[in-house]
């Protein structure tokens, strides 16, 4: 049998994704032919595919006619992200319900919590339900949650087994070591920490601008990164600027620059800010 | 008797509430302290409320004296017969910040609890008494306490920058007292911005935990059942410490990271865990002084989300467990302590929760790394020694002619 899982593996995901990676070298072990699709770069999967969104469901239609089982996890942003809305939610679940149905079985793998959608979003996923033979959940909790979705009988639902983690899961993951010689790791951490939460905070604004059809809004705190450096001027030496003042002098300072009839620039603007300045 | 300051000192303690069921940072800070005091022979007494339950101050032990941890604890009635209404109306008026009347926060003290059997024993006794030392600074007790007898009271605010903490009442009261027993910088910083004529005698005496003889991480899980990594908070489950605001952005965390983590808690208040989180939220509601070492101790983590805090007990708790902290970085003080031991991660909002724990999952052995520095911080800094040294200095500063 070719069996598709898609899911994070380790050395990433947790505990769940040790459970998720234990069944499928399971499932690989009994002699059938497996391939892992992960979305995050660091799982040592068989593929790494764009997963987030409308791409799953796209993806699964097409794989369902090279594979005959799909092991589905449901993990954070799989295939709902935080701020995913009702709407899309409900459209997902519907084409999740559709993409499945080429598939000859089909296991749902449920992180806890899970991620199931209320109103017209869980009626849209009755399809996913009604296709699953086997749903996986982390926990008695969650079981009983799952048992109150219609549809849903007990002789489908079952509980992962737990895997114990691996020790220093460090493997990938980039994060600056505390230990012994090192002057400060709680500033490199936390550095890392508010890049990546910043990062994140980026991604859900540009999404949420898409979304409205509006331009994607400055961070507040990334609007004063930009340092001005005109030579010869010391009132405006080594000034930081506001981003959006800097934009709206570029045009001005370069009037000025071409029409010099100096040899040499009078002045030079470097842009010290995290983010490239476009020109 | 002498002690390492000279004669020993008769000292009363005077706390809104006092007993092993109390959960308050403060409360604990008196109580310890007042034992600290009685080991090296000076002569302490506890006077309190009968009332456990801060919200309804219901009176709960019997009034009188008794012996309670080789202390003398006299407890008082408490009363509370001022009209509610109005009372609420201007609880919610200073909560939002709205200036209020003196006699109107003279009219909000009042009506919250009244302790007339506590106010008219030292009437009688606080000369008696080489200090008194009243804590916290938004009580009833607190507030009149002082007023009997300023010369020889010494008040432990517990200061946090909220609209309480500006009111008339509680800048006389920093302002009148004999000394002010700060117990962090940044608190002693707020201290000088709310009282700009504060009590000269006045200093950061700090606060400490004590150092358990050994912890039982494995006991603990096993006892309570716990199967699954967690982090812990462990605290008065209410708006105030920030706790709904951590379930929402636990939930949060958990919707974008893979993380292994429960989130345990314990403590009092009902903790209104969501439906769609009971599989991850674990509540064991009050735990005993002896369980919570071990709590700490088998926790991947705590997680500190009030920014209303003065000194942090249980931060101090945790790293001297060898647990990492996770903490508000809106909070002043917690900041101040984990900027100072290089030990703590602080978050801003839910995105960074997400990304420390994230981080606390990934690599254990750097976050264990960084519990060990707070550790080392909590050891050097906040033991029962040190602390009763700087108090015992402070009283020694003390001498008043009149006493009998």
């Amino acid at each position: 049998m070719r069996v598709m899982f898609v899911g994070t593996v380790p050395p990433v995901g947790g505990p769940s994704a040790l459970a998720f990676a234990a069944e499928a070298a399971r499932v690989g072990a009994e002699g059938h032919q497996i391939q892992v699709v992960s979305a995050d770069m660091r799982a040592v999967s068989h593929q790494h595919a764009r997963l987030q969104g409308f791409h799953l469901p796209i993806r699964l239609a097409a794989a369902s006619r090279h594979f005959d089982r799909l092991v589905l996890r449901f993990e954070p942003n799989l295939p709902f992200r935080p701020d995913t809305q009702r709407f899309e939610r409900a459209l997902l679940g519907g084409l999740l319900s559709w993409a499945v149905r080429g598939f000859g079985e089909v296991s749902v793998w449920m992180d806890s919590p899970m991620p199931i959608p209320a109103g017209l979003g869980g009626r849209t996923m009755a399809g996913l339900w009604a296709k699953a033979d086997q749903i996986v959940v982390a926990n008695e909790e969650d079981r009983l949650r799952m048992l109150e979705v219609p549809g849903v009988g007990p002789e489908r639902v079952m509980i992962a087994e737990r895997r114990e983690p691996l020790g220093e899961r460090s493997v990938g993951e980039g994060w600056p070591s505390a230990g012994d010689g090192v002057a400060d790791p709680r500033a490199e951490i936390l550095d890392l920490v508010r890049q990546r939460a910043r990062n994140a905070r980026r991604q859900r604004l540009a999404r949420q601008a898409t979304r409205r059809g509006r331009p994607i809004p400055p961070e507040p705190e990334e609007d004063l990164q930009h340092l001005l450096m005109v030579e010869g001027d010391p009132t405006l030496e080594r000034r930081t600027l506001p981003r959006l003042v800097l934009h709206r002098l570029l045009r001005p300072f370069g009037v000025l620059v071409r029409g010099s009839r100096a040899n040499s620039p009078f002045g030079r603007l470097v842009n010290r800010g995290r983010r490239m300045l476009r020109i | 008797m002498t002690t390492s300051t000279g004669r020993h000192k008769r000292v009363a303690f005077v706390a809104p509430r006092y007993g092993r069921s109390v959960v308050g940072g403060s409360e604990a800070v008196m109580a310890e302290a007042a034992r600290g005091l009685a080991r090296r022979g000076h002569e302490v007494e506890v006077l309190t409320t009968c009332a456990t339950n801060h919200y309804t101050w219901a009176n709960e032990y019997e009034e009188g004296a008794s012996e309670e941890d080789g202390l003398t604890v006299r407890r008082f009635r408490t009363s509370h017969t001022f009209s509610r209404l109005v009372s609420i109306e201007l609880e919610r008026r200073i909560a939002a910040g709205d200036q209020v009347s003196a006699l109107e926060e003279v009219s909000w003290l009042n009506g919250r609890l009244r302790v007339p059997g506590l106010y008219l024993h030292l009437l009688a006794h606080a000369s008696e008494f080489d200090a008194v030392i009243c804590s916290p600074y938004l009580f009833w007790t607190t507030i009149y306490g002082a007023a009997v007898a300023p010369e020889r009271t010494i008040v432990m605010p517990c200061l946090h920058d909220e609209h309480y903490a500006w009111l008339r009442l509680v800048r006389a009261t920093l302002t009148e007292v004999a000394g002010v027993w700060f117990l962090s910088e940044p608190e002693h910083e707020l201290g000088h911005r709310i009282a700009p004529r504060l009590s000269p005698r006045h200093g950061v005496l700090g606060a400490a935990v004590e150092l358990p003889e050994a912890y039982d991480p494995a006991g603990f899980r096993s006892r309570y059942g716990l199967e699954r990594p967690f982090v812990l908070y462990a605290g008065r489950r209410e708006e105030g410490k920030g706790w709904f605001s951590l379930l929402r952005a636990f939930e949060a965390a958990l919707l974008r990271h893979s993380l292994p983590f429960d989130l345990v808690t314990a403590g009092v208040g009902d903790p209104e865990i969501p439906d769609e989180l009971t599989s991850r939220v674990i509540d064991l509601g009050y735990l005993e002084d002896g369980e919570l070492p071990d709590a700490f101790a088998a926790a991947d983590a705590l997680l500190q989300p009030s920014a209303n805090e003065s000194f942090s007990r249980t931060i101090m708790e945790s790293w001297l467990a060898g647990t990492p902290v996770v903490a508000n970085g809106a909070g002043a003080v917690v900041n101040w302590h984990c900027e100072r031991s290089g030990g703590g991660l602080t978050y801003l909002d839910e995105l960074e929760l997400g990304e420390c724990l994230a981080f606390i999952a990934e690599a254990p052995k750097s976050a264990a790394a960084l519990a060990e520095r707070g550790r080392e911080y909590v050891l050097a800094n906040y033991t029962w020694d040190q602390v009763i040294d700087r108090l015992e200095a402070m009283l020694a500063s003390f001498d008043w002619a009149g006493r009998p």
